[in-house]
């Protein structure tokens, strides 16, 4: 039962979206009182990853509640596939002989039913992002040590739309030299600007581009004599741009890819195994050791912050308990409308996609794990940001992978990204044994989310709300903001320290020694260094 | 309890080419609040035994080593950090998990039926080849035995699960325990590489080059 749950905490987190675990992790790491709670019986809120099984019952519960469609709207999910697969076990079994001996497998037959069949092997995020080699989130999980509790896998390619056809950008030196794509000529004019752009400190860059403020970074690509390819590939691609992108903002872009690069892998990108939702629940781990206390399933009524000996308190009423706290951190989902002052400005909304196929986009030797990048491909449209992942990221079975789609809104996510799935994939269902040049789409969901990224203010200074996810690539604004809102709670204090590993802690305590080991405790000495 | 630095530091992991093949396992314990998790790891790893242990920091990631004929097991032993309390025990912990203890008290009958839902909880949510043993902690107190020793055998046996009666207090089958688990993990070539998923940690030991690949 929850109602031995303690009442009187030091901070009290709402919701377990990315910003308010990192919150909770170093709020309790440097030793405050934490009690993490969240309303839904998972973890992640919007950040989550579910199964299929999850993702179904995520789909119904948002279709049958108007108060969750405020954040995300307009779903539209659809199958390509029978619901029972055609063939009977034993065909299967005939099939699976003359897989041994021929070379090329027989191609697997999904149904509505082998889907539901392996819901577990899903993993399939609501907010996919990757991470840079270089980038904000990977510093913070090495530096404090959380980085232990996740594995993850490097973005083997970046892909754009080109000459209407899919094209490998190059990203490393390497790369560059030995793509046929580009003449030496552009090589040589490639290498020079993305060196200059790396070269740059802040000061230099602010100078170099004083004059370019008011000018697009497209404008200075051209200027700097790169050929339409070129610019294609830097603009879209590598500064994930558009041609009204302002020039700064490119070459920043720019210098992020470029710095990400020859850490980890071949490009600059890292996916977390089994989806990005796994990152909030690796701060929460890092909260409970350091004594966080946990409770899903609990959702609160009311809050209320009141004044009691010159010190602002917190009082929440949840399910007939009251909890109370110095600081309460509340994602702005669960948040109630009164906390939030101002009412954000509307933003621009996010619509989003997810593809099942039964093959990768532009298929490789070794499984690949795709970053593609698409331009606009009318002046209305925005550039989209596609994800494709395969079975070694642990999230779907083998033989299929999943794709997600992200774009800013403009209409609805159906009609905005479905004439790109188009240019990619066989949507017409029909014979999953084909082979053709496109793989085929199996299942789909379109769906818009409300973007609640801005950061926003609360009426009270010991309420703190956490945005939710953005459209961007990466984590940073995320981490960035955890950590604005930590040192507004804990001013002076270190954000995330490292935590000892498992053979740096030492009990000082009274020990009461078993007998079988009782000699070797007298031998060494606990505290000593080892040699 | 207080922490302080060792500086001995970390055991390696394995390189490339180690002398005797040295595979390396995560471990998850599962069980009800109170039986001795972190116990047990406690006593496993460090040969400690705190009577009146409060919660579970530290004990939250440990690794200990056991030496077979021709196989070094590292375990990487992860415990609940409590979030097993309400309910709230979150999926990455399971995650790539190639073994489980999920321990009861053998005073504690209730303990023993939360016990079998966690089994099943496992059999939903890890890896289908996890080697899962069940262990009956506090065997030191078995004059308020609740949970008979047979009953527990015949459950683990139904479910294919290793079974011991132990005490962390006395030390009696821990050691046994692990063992009997690391006799019981596929070590053939490439098992155990890593621990979990075959996905990459990211620790500092690699921080490459200081300039980008562009120069």
């Amino acid at each position: 039962m929850d109602d031995d749950l303690p009442t009187d905490f030091q901070v009290i987190v709402v919701g377990t979206g990315m910003v308010e675990s990192i919150v909770a992790a170093a709020c309790s790491r440097i030793g405050k009182n934490v009690l993490h709670l969240d309303s839904s019986d998972h973890y992640g809120g919007l950040w989550a990853s579910y199964n299929f099984d999850g993702l179904q019952k995520f789909i119904k519960e948002v279709n049958a509640d108007p108060k969750r469609q405020l954040q995300v709207y307009n779903l539209i999910e659809k199958w390509y596939i029978e619901k029972d697969s055609p063939q009977d076990e034993k065909k299967e079994d005939d099939e699976n002989k003359t897989d041994d001996t021929k070379s090329e497998p027989v191609k697997k037959i999904w149904s509505h039913a082998s889907f539901t069949a392996e819901y577990r092997k899903f993993n399939i995020d609501m907010t996919p992002k990757l991470l840079f080699s270089r980038g904000p989130l990977v510093e913070l999980l090495i530096s404090s040590n959380i980085a232990r509790y996740a594995e993850f896998r490097c973005v083997t390619r970046v892909l754009t739309w080109l000459n209407d056809k899919l094209m490998p950008v190059p990203c490393s030196r390497a790369d560059v030299f030995a793509t046929e794509a580009v003449s030496i000529v552009e090589k040589r004019m490639l290498m020079k600007m993305l060196t200059s752009i790396v070269g740059y400190n802040e000061e230099e860059m602010n100078n170099e581009f004083k004059d370019w403020n008011d000018k697009t970074f497209k404008e200075y690509l051209s200027h700097k004599g790169l050929t339409p390819n070129l610019i294609h590939y830097v603009l879209f691609a590598i500064a994930g741009g558009t041609n009204n992108m302002p020039c700064l903002e490119g070459v920043k872009e720019c210098k992020k890819f470029l710095m990400s690069l020859g850490r980890y892998g071949n490009t600059p990108f890292l996916w977390p195994m089994y989806g990005s939702g796994e990152l909030p629940q690796c701060f929460c781990r890092l909260c409970a050791v350091f004594g966080g206390v946990y409770c899903l399933n609990r959702p609160i009524d009311k809050v209320e912050t009141k004044t009691v000996d010159d010190k602002m308190v917190v009082t929440i009423d949840s399910k007939s308990k009251t909890l109370n706290c110095d600081h309460l951190v509340i994602g702005i989902n669960e948040c109630p409308k009164n906390l939030i002052s101002p009412e954000p400005a509307e933003s621009c909304d996010i619509s989003k996609a997810v593809f099942i196929t039964n093959g990768s986009i532009m298929p490789s030797e070794k499984e690949p794990l795709t970053l593609l990048r698409f331009p606009p491909l009318t002046d209305d449209d925005n550039a989209v940001t596609v994800l494709e992942v395969g079975p070694a990221t642990g999230s779907c079975p083998k033989g299929l992978y999943v794709v997600y789609f992200i774009t800013n809104k403009v209409k609805d996510a159906e009609s905005d990204l479905k004439p790109y799935a188009e240019k990619i994939f066989d949507m017409s269902g029909g014979d999953q044994t084909q082979t053709a040049d496109k793989p085929k789409c199996l299942w789909s969901l379109f769906y818009n989310v409300k973007d609640t990224s801005a950061p926003v203010a609360s009426s009270a200074d010991a309420v703190h709300v956490c945005s939710g996810p953005d459209a961007g690539l990466d984590f940073d604004r995320a981490v960035e903001q955890a950590e604005q809102i930590f040192k507004k709670i804990c001013p002076g204090e270190e954000f995330l320290p490292r935590a000892p590993d498992p053979e740096e802690i030492v009990f000082e305590d009274d020990v009461t020694h078993g007998p079988e080991f009782q000699r070797e405790e007298d031998d060494a000495d606990g505290d000593a260094p080892k040699e | 309890m207080a922490m302080a630095t060792n500086r001995s530091g970390g055991a390696q992991r394995p390189n490339g080419a180690p002398q005797t093949k040295v595979c390396q396992f995560k471990l998850v314990l599962l069980g009800e609040s109170a039986v001795g998790k972190s116990s047990l790891v406690l006593r496993f790893v460090k040969g400690q035994f705190h009577e009146y242990q409060e919660s579970t920091i530290g004990a939250a990631f440990l690794t200990q080593t056991v030496c077979l004929d021709d196989t070094t097991v590292k375990f990487e032993i992860w415990d609940t950090a409590g979030q097993e309390r309400y309910h709230s025990l979150a999926p990455m912990y399971y995650r790539g998990a190639q073994a489980a203890i999920v321990v009861y008290d053998i005073t504690n009958q209730d303990t023993f039926g939360r016990a079998k839902n966690w089994v099943k909880e496992l059999q939903r949510q890890a890896a289908p080849s996890i080697v899962i043993a069940l262990a009956g902690n506090k065997s030191d107190l078995a004059a308020k035995r609740m949970v008979e020793f047979e009953e527990a055998q015949a459950y683990a046996d139904e479910n294919g699960l290793l079974f011991m009666e132990t005490s962390a207090k006395t030390a009696m089958n821990v050691n046994d325990i692990f063992l009997a688990i690391a006799n019981n993990l596929p070590k053939s070539e490439g098992a155990g590489a890593g621990a979990g998923g075959g996905g990459r940690r990211l620790n500092e030991g690699e921080q490459p080059r200081a300039t980008s690949c562009c120069k």
